[in-house]
C-alpha cells in the first residue's frame, strides 16, 4: 500500500489502464475459470488497487464515452451520496445540476469528435449535485483513459465547500477592512508597513503601493520617534496598546490627531510577526474639545467680570448711600438744634448759631444729599446703558471708516477746536461691524483722547488702520497724559476713572466699547506711557463672521 | 524715636468723596476731638506730601500724623499708599486706619498683611457710622503717636 501511495496520479492511471475496471459486483463475483495463479497474482494487485482507490481522499469516478459511470469509490460515494450499486450504469450528468446537466453529454460528445477539450487534463471548479439535492463546490480533474478498443473518462473530485466558505469569509473581511473609514495597517515586528486599506490612504494621503514595503516611521512628527519604538517594545511582549491618542503626519506634511489601537499579529502557533493597527481621525473631537475648553476659559473670564462688576457696582452704590443717610442724619440734628433753640427763651436765641445751621450745615446737607441721589441715578443709569447694550440688535454690515470717521470728527468739531486739538486720519482699511456702535466706538476714543490731553504740549490724534490676514487694526494715538502701567489694566474696569475731579463722565466709556468689541468678536487693548500719550487699538473683523 | 504726646496728632484723611470726609470731621469734632484735620482728594495727593514732592503742602518733620485711608480712590488707591507707607522706613511708624464702604473679607486682610492699625468698614446706618468715628476718635485720643522725622 506504501507503495502505491507513492504513485504520482499519472502513474496510478498508468495501472489503471492495465486493468479492466469493472463494477464491484462483477468483482465480488470473480469467474472461477480466473483461478489461474497467474490470474490470482492478477487479482490481488486488483483488490490492492481497489483498496487504494477506495481508501483516496478524493472521490474517482470513471465513465465511458457516453457519461455512462461505470465506477464510484468510496469518498465519492460518500461525497454524492450515492452508492456504487444506485449509480453505476446511470450517466454521470446526475451528478450536476441544471444547466450543466444539460450541456454534458454535448461536451463530451464535442470532445469525442473535435478532441478539443474544456477540462481534461486541466482540472477547474465545478458545482456538483448531491443524492439529497444539495449542490456545492468541487474541484474537479478529469483524465482520459485509452483502452484498447475505447476510451474512459476518470474524474477525480474534491468537495471545496469549506475552502469555498473560508474565501468568502476573507473576501468579506476585506470588504469590511476597505470600507471602513478608519485606517488599518499591518506592519512587521521592524516596522515595516505590509498592508494598507483605503481608510488609510484617505487618513494619511499615500497610496497603498506608496506605503507597503516602507517604514511606518515615515508617518512619525520628529518629536514622536520614540512613541513607535515603545509602542512595538509592548507588541514584542504579545501587549496591545488602545486608543493611544497622538499626532502623526500626513503625506503633505500636516499633522494630523489620531486615536490608534495596536494589537500584536501571530501566526497560528502564536509566533508573534508583527503589528496591526486601526486608526481613527479624532481632530474633529479634538477641535470640539479645544473649541469647549475655550468656551469655559471665556465662560470663567466673563463670571469673573461679572463678580467685578458687582463688587465695583455695590461699593459705588454704597458711597452715596453713606453721604444720603449721614447728611440726612446731619439734617435731623440741625431741625433738632433749632426746635430746641426755638422753645428756650426768645431772648437767649444766638442768632449767630442760627444763621450758620441755615445758611450752612442745612444747605451742605441737602447739597450732599441731593448730589448722592444724583450720583445713584447715573450708576443705575450706567448700568442699564451697559446691560441694553448686550441685548440690542446688530446690524453687522461692511462699514467703509474713513466717512464713518469724518462724522465722528465733524460732530465733535467744537469740542476739539475748544481743546485746541488737531486731529489727522489716514487712509483706513473697510471692516465689518454694526455702523452706530463701531461710531460710539471711535467717537469714544477720540473723545478720550481729546479730554485726557497734555497741558504741556498741543493735542494731536492720528487715526490709522492696517489689515492683517482677515482683520482690520485701527489705532487712536494721541500724546496725552497717558496712562501709567499699573492703571492700564483697569481703565476697562466699569465705573472706573482716570481723574474723576478733573473730567465728565461715569467712567462707562471703555467699558461699553469693551462691550461692542466683545460682541463684534473684535477686541480692544491699549498700549501707553505716562506723559508721552496713549495708543488705542482696535481689532475687528474684515468680513461679516458667522456667529 | 521720640515718643511724644506733646504736639497734637495732626490727622490726614485721604478720602475721594468729599461728603463722606465731611461726615467724619464733623463726626469727629462732636465726639470732643480738636485735632487738625488734613484732606486729600485722592491717593497721589497724600503720597506727595508725605514724600515731599510736587508743589502741594509737605510734612513737616517731628509732627505726630495719622493717617484715614479710604481704599477705593482712583489712580492710586489706599491699599496702594498704604503699602508705599508701610514700606518706607520712616513714614512706617504713621498709625494708619483703613476706610472702606465693603467689608470684603480678602480686602480685610490684605491691608492688616501690608500693616495697617485698623480697619473700619464706613456703615450706610448713620448711627454705627457715628459711632465707629466715635471710637476712632477716642482711640485717636489714646494712642501714642511717634513723631517723624528723616528726609
Amino acid at each position: 500500500m506504501t507503495e502505491y501511495s507513492r504513485m504520482s496520479k499519472a502513474e496510478l492511471i498508468a495501472r489503471l489502464q492495465a486493468l479492466e475496471i469493472r463494477s464491484p459486483k462483477e468483482t465480488a463475483q470473480p469467474s472461477p475459470t480466473r483461478q489461474t495463479l497467474s490470474n490470482t497474482a492478477l487479482f490481488d494487485s486488483e483488490e490492492r488497487l481497489r483498496a487504494i482507490l477506495d481508501t483516496a481522499v478524493e472521490g474517482i469516478i470513471t465513465i465511458d464515452e457516453r457519461g455512462i459511470i461505470e465506477s464510484m469509490n468510496r469518498a465519492a460515494e460518500k461525497l454524492f451520496g450515492y452508492s456504487s450499486e444506485e449509480i453505476v450504469g446511470r450517466n454521470v450528468s446526475t451528478l450536476m445540476p441544471s444547466p450543466y446537466r444539460e450541456a454534458h453529454d454535448g461536451y463530451i460528445e464535442k470532445y469525442v469528435r473535435t478532441g478539443h477539450a474544456k477540462i481534461i487534463g486541466i482540472g477547474r471548479e465545478v458545482i456538483g449535485l448531491r443524492k439529497n439535492g444539495e449542490v456545492f463546490p468541487m474541484d474537479l480533474a478529469v483524465s482520459e483513459v485509452r483502452l484498447a478498443n475505447r476510451r474512459l473518462f476518470t474524474g477525480f473530485v474534491r468537495d471545496i465547500t469549506e475552502r469555498k466558505e473560508a474565501e468568502k469569509r476573507l473576501s468579506y473581511y476585506a470588504a469590511i477592512v476597505e470600507s471602513t473609514e478608519d485606517a488599518i495597517i499591518s506592519q512587521d515586528l521592524s516596522g515595516i508597513i505590509t498592508s494598507w486599506n483605503k481608510g488609510a490612504e484617505n487618513l494619511f494621503g499615500y497610496m497603498r503601493e506608496e506605503a507597503i514595503g516602507n517604514p511606518f516611521a515615515m508617518l512619525l512628527p520628529p518629536d514622536r520617534l520614540a512613541e513607535e519604538e515603545a509602542i512595538l517594545a509592548t507588541i514584542r511582549k504579545g501587549l496591545s496598546v488602545e486608543r493611544f491618542e497622538t499626532v502623526r503626519k500626513r503625506k503633505d506634511g500636516k499633522p494630523i490627531d489620531i486615536s490608534v489601537t495596536t494589537s500584536p499579529l501571530r501566526t497560528p502557533d502564536g509566533t508573534i510577526v508583527g503589528a496591526s493597527k486601526v486608526a481613527r481621525d479624532i481632530t474633529d473631537r479634538k477641535r470640539a474639545e479645544e473649541k469647549l475648553a475655550a468656551l469655559a476659559h471665556t465662560l470663567a473670564e466673563k463670571n469673573k467680570e461679572l463678580e467685578t462688576i458687582v463688587y465695583i457696582a455695590s461699593h459705588d452704590l454704597r458711597s452715596p448711600l453713606v453721604n444720603i443717610q449721614g447728611f440726612s442724619r446731619e439734617l435731623s440734628h440741625a431741625c433738632e438744634t433749632l426746635r430746641a433753640r426755638l422753645n428756650a427763651d426768645v431772648k437767649e436765641i444766638d442768632r449767630v448759631e442760627l444763621k450758620r445751621l441755615l445758611d450752612e450745615d442745612i444747605p451742605e446737607a441737602l447739597e450732599y444729599i441731593q448730589a448722592g441721589v444724583t450720583k445713584i441715578d447715573s450708576l443705575l443709569a450706567g448700568f442699564l446703558r451697559y446691560s441694553r447694550l448686550g441685548r440690542a440688535a446688530m446690524k453687522v454690515e461692511k462699514l467703509e471708516m474713513n466717512p464713518l470717521i469724518d462724522a465722528i470728527v465733524q460732530a465733535m468739531e467744537f469740542q476739539i477746536k475748544h481743546a485746541g486739538a488737531k486731529v489727522i486720519v489716514s487712509e483706513l482699511p473697510a471692516c465689518s461691524g454694526d455702523s452706530t456702535l463701531i461710531s460710539q466706538v471711535f467717537s469714544n476714543l477720540i473723545e478720550n483722547a481729546v479730554k485726557y490731553r497734555s497741558p504741556n504740549r498741543p493735542c494731536e490724534v492720528q487715526i490709522s488702520g492696517r489689515v492683517e490676514k482677515d482683520t482690520a487694526i485701527y489705532s487712536v494715538r494721541d500724546n496725552g497724559i497717558g496712562i501709567a502701567l499699573e492703571h492700564q489694566g483697569k481703565v476697562f474696569e466699569i465705573f472706573h476713572r482716570l481723574n474723576p475731579g478733573d473730567s465728565e463722565g461715569e467712567g462707562l466709556g471703555l467699558t461699553i466699547t469693551q462691550r461692542i468689541m466683545e460682541r463684534h468678536n473684535g477686541r480692544i487693548w491699549v498700549e501707553s506711557a505716562t506723559d508721552k500719550g496713549s495708543t488705542f487699538f482696535v481689532s475687528l473683523p474684515t468680513m461679516p463672521q458667522a456667529k | 524715636m521720640v515718643m511724644s504726646t506733646k504736639g497734637e496728632i495732626v490727622i490726614l484723611i485721604a478720602e475721594d468723596d468729599a461728603g463722606h470726609a465731611r461726615l467724619i470731621e464733623k463726626n469727629l469734632s462732636r465726639a470732643g476731638l480738636r485735632n487738625t484735620i488734613q484732606r486729600f482728594e485722592h491717593g497721589q495727593a497724600i503720597l506727595d506730601f508725605l514724600f515731599r514732592r510736587g508743589p502741594g503742602p509737605h510734612r513737616v518733620d517731628d509732627m505726630p500724623y495719622l493717617i484715614l485711608l479710604d481704599i477705593r480712590m482712583p489712580q492710586v488707591d489706599g491699599v496702594e499708599v498704604l503699602r508705599q507707607v508701610k514700606a518706607d522706613a520712616d513714614l512706617r511708624r504713621i498709625p494708619v486706619i483703613m476706610l472702606t464702604t465693603t467689608d470684603d473679607p480678602r480686602e480685610v486682610e490684605r491691608c492688616h498683611d501690608i500693616g495697617c492699625s485698623s480697619y473700619i468698614v464706613k456703615p450706610v446706618d448713620y448711627e454705627k457710622f457715628a459711632e465707629a468715628i466715635k471710637s476712632l476718635g477716642l482711640y485717636i485720643s489714646l494712642v501714642q503717636v511717634p513723631e517723624v522725622s528723616g528726609k
